[in-house]
């Protein structure tokens, strides 16, 4: 193969130059899937930064409004798939008023004439129009995937647009967002002769669809692999389903009781039977310990459960647990206890993820889970890295165990319903099981404390956790020194999202060093003024301000300065 | 550079403070110190929070299923609950943290289990305990260490409910009043703790709604927490 001449030639230093045609590296490149790989790539010299402008198909942008659609489209004229992030991530509890922006139309304009063979694009947490869902379905033709993820602004008009013109979709996944739904009419917009689809994700919308519609499109897409449908599809309705798709290999059923008959059942069994290549459930509404017993044949390969909408109780949880041996991730509902949990311990040893969600989430009720689940999961499962546990109390000694058990934790999330809540037994503050948790898991990625916390917390933080990127913190600290001891201590910090703690301007501003290189910082209820917030834009370089939230280029600081936003 | 501040929500302009002058430690209020220290901070907060003293039984009812709290526990955990009264009986806003999706599709799903249970009318399951045809819910009276269970399952009507409590309880009172469900002269006032953690007075809903929604009862000699009923609902 004869060398080319590089686009860039760096005259006298040929031999530090790359002995690849640009054709070879760009090809190389082309295996360089992570995003944050490719910014590595991007910075090693000018060629391997203009190879990778030219060979990247896929961005993914953290904060929408850390680059404009313009730069972005000058840099990468080759783009196939976009994956935009937009607004904090407490805006999914209502933190964050409405109207405050991460409007997708603009970029969409933008991609409309740089990038007309886009096929996929993925948002979460934009406002999302059903104007910019026609406009969408019009304005790309090799349109392939659509996933919104906690987007708001549309309804269920919009994705009968999408359904009506994107000729060539394979993916439509639609997950936790806040629309208008109008109705079920959507699912019916599919072209009779249309059959690419290969991902259907309609579960969290309510209104039912026709049965009818649904029969015939799962009949004709043979490709079909994912089905996650919603609660308006009944048992019955599902056996048909799954006759008609056995090759899924992820199924989200619809509700889960109905009174059948036993020759239902029985079909119901034998469709379940046929599918083995399931490798992620979840649905299971309303599970009726009744009928679970059908399950059983389809979970021998299943590596996901998602139980998270299914009231299931420790009974029959511990009996459809053996079925799924290779679980690794596990969502479940607090209504299956430590009674459940002990039981994931004992029959789940592959479980890496375990995610506990409360049935009531309210301050104050009752029931649940408590420490002692949680200890007896991380006895059976000592490759648990990740784990999201919702509880009404916590000890510092059950942490300590958990983490001795499982070092390994990347993501530790717990989140003790009763804010300032001590050590139920000790009476103490928290600070002892966060420490422990740092101290022994030096892979952690992502933190979320809660529980009554002092600053020691902090400081065991900023000392041991070198590898954090997330922190979420709430009702927490005594002071700035804790949100100092996290800023001067976390190098790797790219997140941090603070809510009700007693942080103020001498906190804030001690972060001046290290907000550059972090994507945002989250501020409510803290007792930041205005006065700290005019001297951080001041300080900050090229800061675009607005309030109540302070927009940095690139960071995302958002400070809110009043006790709660107004709904 | 562009300077443009201002303030989205005018209703509760903030003080502005000078910097130099602002001393954290004076205005906020704390985790750590866990009593009465603990004040809303007026110029930071929403004029709704409200905080409540840990002293409060009710609102700090350890909810541990097969532990009985008479001990009075409740009364010494040293952490304190902010709680919005904006009328409806929420928590914290956006607390705890999980997705608004989430929370209607969870708060649905009780709806429609609440609805399958009253649906069943007398063959009431209650899934807690496994046995069918029956509706246990644990009864405390206010200063006696033992609580009792009652089987709601068994009664048709406020009457019947009240006449099984006092025999239940009576040997509790110093004087056995003839009236337990008077707010205003009797010496006990009924409540029940509804689906949302809100305790309410016994009586005020049809019998059938109190059914779906009542999750355990108390018992209070009136005067005392009475007056933080009020305060809480209302």
């Amino acid at each position: 193969m004869a060398s080319k001449k590089k686009r860039n030639s760096t005259e006298g230093k040929e031999n530090l130059v790359s002995p690849f045609p640009d054709e070879v590296l760009e090809c190389v490149l082309g295996f360089v899937m992570s995003h944050r790989d490719r910014s590595s790539v991007s910075l090693v010299c000018k060629d391997w930064y203009s190879a990778d402008r030219w060979s990247r198909t896929h961005v993914f942008i953290g904060n929408c409004y850390s680059v404009s659609p313009e730069i972005l489209v000058r840099r990468f004229p080759n783009i196939r798939s976009v994956t935009l992030k937009g607004k904090p991530r407490f805006s999914d509890f209502n933190l964050v008023p409405a109207n405050w922006g991460a409007d997708i139309q603009s970029w969409l304009e933008v991609f409309a004439s740089a990038y007309p063979h886009l096929e996929e694009l993925r948002l979460k947490r934009m406002t999302v129009t059903d104007e910019s869902l026609e406009f969408l379905a019009h304005s790309f033709p090799n349109f392939k995937a659509l996933a919104l993820v906690s987007c708001d602004g549309f309804s269920t008009d919009g994705l009968a647009t999408i359904a009506t013109y994107c000729k060539n979709l394979t993916e439509l996944d639609i997950l936790e967002n806040g629309i208008e739904d109008l109705g079920g009419g959507w699912l019916s917009c599919f072209p009779e002769n249309f059959s690419s689809l290969e991902i259907l994700n309609f579960a969290n919308l309510n209104s039912e669809v026709s049965f009818d519609a649904l029969e015939r499109l799962v009949t004709r897409c043979r490709s079909l692999k994912v089905l996650k449908a919603n609660k308006s599809v009944t048992l019955e309705q599902l056996q048909r389903l799954l006759s008609r798709a056995p090759q899924l290999v992820e199924l989200g059923s619809g509700s889960f009781s109905q009174d059948l008959t036993f020759q239902q059942y029985a079909e119901l069994k034998n469709a379940f039977n046929n599918c083995r290549n399931l490798h992620t459930l979840s649905g299971l509404w309303e599970a009726s310990s009744l009928y679970l017993p059908a399950l059983y044949p389809a979970c021998v390969n299943l590596t996901f459960l998602n139980l998270s909408y299914a009231s299931l109780q420790s009974a029959e949880f511990a009996k459809l647990l053996p079925n799924c041996p290779l679980l690794r991730r596990l969502w479940v509902l607090d209504t299956v206890e430590d009674k459940g949990l002990e039981a994931v311990g004992s029959s789940c040893p592959l479980l890496e993820e375990l995610r506990v969600f409360p049935a009531e989430p309210v301050v104050g009720g009752g029931g649940g889970v408590t420490e002692s689940g949680f200890v007896a999961v991380s006895r059976g499962c000592r490759k648990l890295h990740y784990t999201l546990y919702f509880c009404r109390q916590m000890t510092n000694a059950a942490v300590a165990t958990v983490v001795q058990n499982c070092p390994d934790f990347t993501h530790f999330r717990v989140c003790i319903m009763n804010p300032c809540q001590p050590d139920h037994l000790t009476n103490e503050p928290m600070d002892e099981a966060f420490g422990s948790v740092v101290k022994t898991c030096t892979k952690l990625r992502r933190l979320a404390v809660s529980g009554l916390l002092t600053d020691l917390s902090f400081e065991y933080i900023g000392r041991y956790a070198k590898n954090l990127e997330t922190l979420s913190v709430a009702f927490a600290g005594s002071s700035d020194r804790g949100m100092q001891c996290v800023l001067e201590g976390c190098p790797k910090l790219r997140k941090l999202e603070i809510r009700d703690c007693p942080f103020g301007n001498v906190a804030l501003l001690s972060g001046l060093e290290r907000y550059e290189s972090m994507r945002s910082l989250w501020m409510s209820a803290c007792t930041v003024t205005m006065n700290g917030c005019r001297l951080l834009a001041r300080e900050m370089p090229r800061a675009k301000k607005g309030c109540p939230s302070l927009r940095s280029h690139p960071l995302r600081i958002i400070i809110s300065m009043h006790g709660r936003l107004s709904r | 550079m562009e300077l443009q501040l201002g303030l989205a929500l005018p209703s509760n302009p903030i003080k502005d403070l000078d910097l130099n002058k602002h001393d954290p430690k004076d205005e906020f209020w704390t985790h750590s110190c866990c009593s009465t220290k603990n004040k809303a901070h007026k110029q930071s907060f929403d004029e709704d929070f409200e905080i409540v003293s840990p002293t409060l039984p009710l609102l700090s009812w350890n909810d541990k299923p097969n532990d009985d709290d008479g001990n009075g526990k409740s009364l010494e955990n040293n952490y304190c609950i902010i709680h919005e009264s904006n009328g409806e009986g929420d928590g914290i806003m956006g607390w705890p943290p999980i997705t608004r999706c989430r929370r209607n599709l969870l708060h649905l799903l009780h709806q429609q289990q609440q609805q399958q249970q009253n649906q069943n009318g007398r063959a009431q399951h209650d899934r807690r305990d496994g046995r069918p045809n029956s509706m246990y819910v644990k009864v405390k009276m206010e200063g006696v260490a033992i609580g009792r269970k009652v089987n709601l399952s068994l009664h048709r009507s406020y009457q019947t409910l009240t006449n099984t409590l006092i025999a239940m309880f009576g040997e509790f009172s110093s004087d056995q009043g003839d009236d337990k469900r008077s707010n205003n002269g009797g010496r006990y006032t009924l409540t029940y703790q509804d689906r949302d953690g809100n305790w309410l007075l016994l009586g005020d809903i049809p019998w059938q709604t109190f059914l779906g929604s009542v999750q355990r009862l108390k018992i209070l000699r009136s005067g005392g927490s009475l007056a933080r009923v009020f305060r809480r609902n209302f």
